[in-house]
């Protein structure tokens, strides 16, 4: 029994059950069966439909003269109507309103700031137009008493953020002019800072880290769930995954940047709804996910969690 | 042209290697009409709705000349699978929509083993260690492994019976069936 057969039936019985243990080791024909359970419709003629529509254009070889000839006919009016309009626009000066500029692709950030994603400073890099002050209005959760001491603690480490942004932005246009990775070329800088980094920039870091995360997080219960294990652990797992991944040189054309996702944490420790804040190309962001879902659980938390993952060599 | 019923008898294969050889869309279009159950039913997983995932899977359609001549790979099926996921996830992502998270994302976590022991004992209350481990899991998970893999029921008759929607009663085997992986562990 193949697919369209099961699909015709009442998909019950041995053959159906048996097509159905074939999808537990088949992901392909396992999601097609999942989305066919998802979405009501008459299928079959969809399907036939598509079938159809597919077999006649793939077949239309006998037709390409016609084709041809409608096409040169086509060319020839557009050509036709340029000259007319040109003829109109040199006689009568007549001033033509250039066209729109064309849309530009913008990939919309969440207006929602992750409760607690202050405790992770790095993650404010990339978010250049992020007002400090604003953030820090009631929107965000879990605000204790320490109200004050935060604002300033969260005020310190968004500046130092923008140094080292600042610092990033020098280093990438450096590097985009002449990509020499000799020494100049400090790959940790894109990663987050191991906890026992040896400069004292990051000493500093750390210990503004802890501030705020002690003085806004009320709980562990409140708090932005977190890999176990740990952060540096995960980057680790995620760096490893990544280079892997960029091994054979194909991924994205050689296209490299980063792809930041969103998503919530279920009570099995589980990312659940993930959202493409930032996509590098539909491959790298495919494997984004997969590393994200196969990797390791999360504690629990409450709030979304917001995650980085820098693809380059 | 080649004529369309010889077209209809040739091995995916043989299509895929024809099409590359002499470029010509009808063994391309075969090819595709073959697999259109697949990939309609994964573009509905994501677009989960009808009018989107017809347009989708005619769109990759209309992109596949670019992209078989560029890509590698020894499958054209598995190929064809992720270039259909990576379009759906793209689509997702313009209309900022939630991707679902695929069963195959866990594809490095093998349960073979665990399958094999449900479909080798055929009374699970005799193996007294599998017994205690499916006790462990939870009521819907259990009743949905008995049902599949010791009476050999589809998701169909086991909705019938227990009333789970389809895609529940695969999302309870398949977690049932992880479940009983870490039982098992333990017990060792």
């Amino acid at each position: 029994m193949d697919l369209l057969q099961y699909l015709q039936s009442s998909r019950r019985g041995k053959d159906a059950r048996n097509l159905e243990r074939e999808s537990m080791n088949d992901p392909f024909l396992a999601d097609a069966i999942s989305g066919y359970a998802s979405v009501d419709g008459n299928h079959i003629k969809t399907i036939k439909k598509l079938q159809k529509e597919i077999g006649s254009q793939s077949g239309r070889a006998g037709f390409s003269f016609w084709k041809l000839l409608l096409a040169l006919l086509a060319i020839a009016l557009i050509a036709a109507l340029c000259y007319f309009v040109w003829y109109l626009i040199d006689n009568h000066k007549f001033t033509n309103n250039s066209g729109k500029t064309p849309e530009k692709k913008t990939y919309t950030i969440q207006p929602s700031v992750p409760a607690g994603s202050e405790a992770f400073p790095d993650s404010e890099i990339i978010d250049e137009n992020e007002s400090p002050v604003e953030e820090l209005h009631p929107n965000t959760a879990a605000i204790s008493v320490l109200d004050s001491l935060a604002l300033k603690a969260q005020a310190d480490s968004i500046a130092q953020a923008r140094a080292k942004q600042k610092y990033l932005d020098e280093k990438k246009a450096k590097l985009a002019q002449n990509r020499n990775y000799g020494e100049d070329y400090d790959s940790s800088y894109y990663y987050e800072q191991p906890e026992n980094s040896a400069t004292s920039q990051d000493e500093e870091f750390s210990a503004r880290k802890e501030q705020i995360a002690s003085s806004i997080v009320e709980n562990s219960a409140n708090a932005t769930p977190a890999p176990v294990g740990g952060m540096g652990n995960y980057r680790q797992y995620l760096d490893n995954n990544v280079r892997a991944a960029l091994v054979n040189g194909k991924l994205c054309s050689g296209k490299r940047g980063m792809v930041v996702l969103l998503f919530s944490v279920n009570d099995g420790g589980r990312p659940v709804d993930v959202s493409i804040l930032r996509s590098l190309c539909p491959e790298a962001d495919s494997q984004a996910i997969r590393m994200l879902t196969s990797g390791p659980g999360w504690t629990k938390g409450t709030g979304e969690v917001r995650l980085e993952i820098p693809f380059y060599d | 042209m080649v004529a369309n019923n010889k077209i209809t008898k040739l091995s995916n294969e043989t299509l895929l290697k024809q099409y590359r050889d002499t470029e010509k869309s009808e063994y391309l279009g075969e090819l595709y009409k073959r697999h259109i159950p697949l990939v309609y039913g994964v573009c509905l997983k994501y677009t989960k709705d009808a009018e989107a995932a017809e347009d989708a899977a005619m769109q990759i359609y209309d992109e596949l000349p670019l992209k078989i001549n560029s890509d590698v790979f020894d499958s054209f099926r598995v190929w064809l699978y992720s270039t259909v996921k990576n379009y759906c996830v793209m689509l997702l992502q313009k209309e900022n929509r939630k991707i679902p998270i695929n069963d195959s994302d866990y594809e490095n976590l093998n349960y073979d083993d665990i399958i094999y022991l449900l479909e080798k004992e055929n009374n699970y209350e005799k193996t007294k260690k599998l017994k205690q481990c499916m006790e462990k899991l939870p009521n819907q998970q259990r009743i949905s492994l008995i049902y599949f893999f010791m009476d050999e029921l589809s998701y169909e008759e086991i909705s019938d019976k227990t009333g789970y929607t389809l895609n529940h009663v695969a999302e309870y085997i398949r977690d049932g069936i992880k479940n009983l992986g870490k039982q098992l562990e333990n017990i060792k």
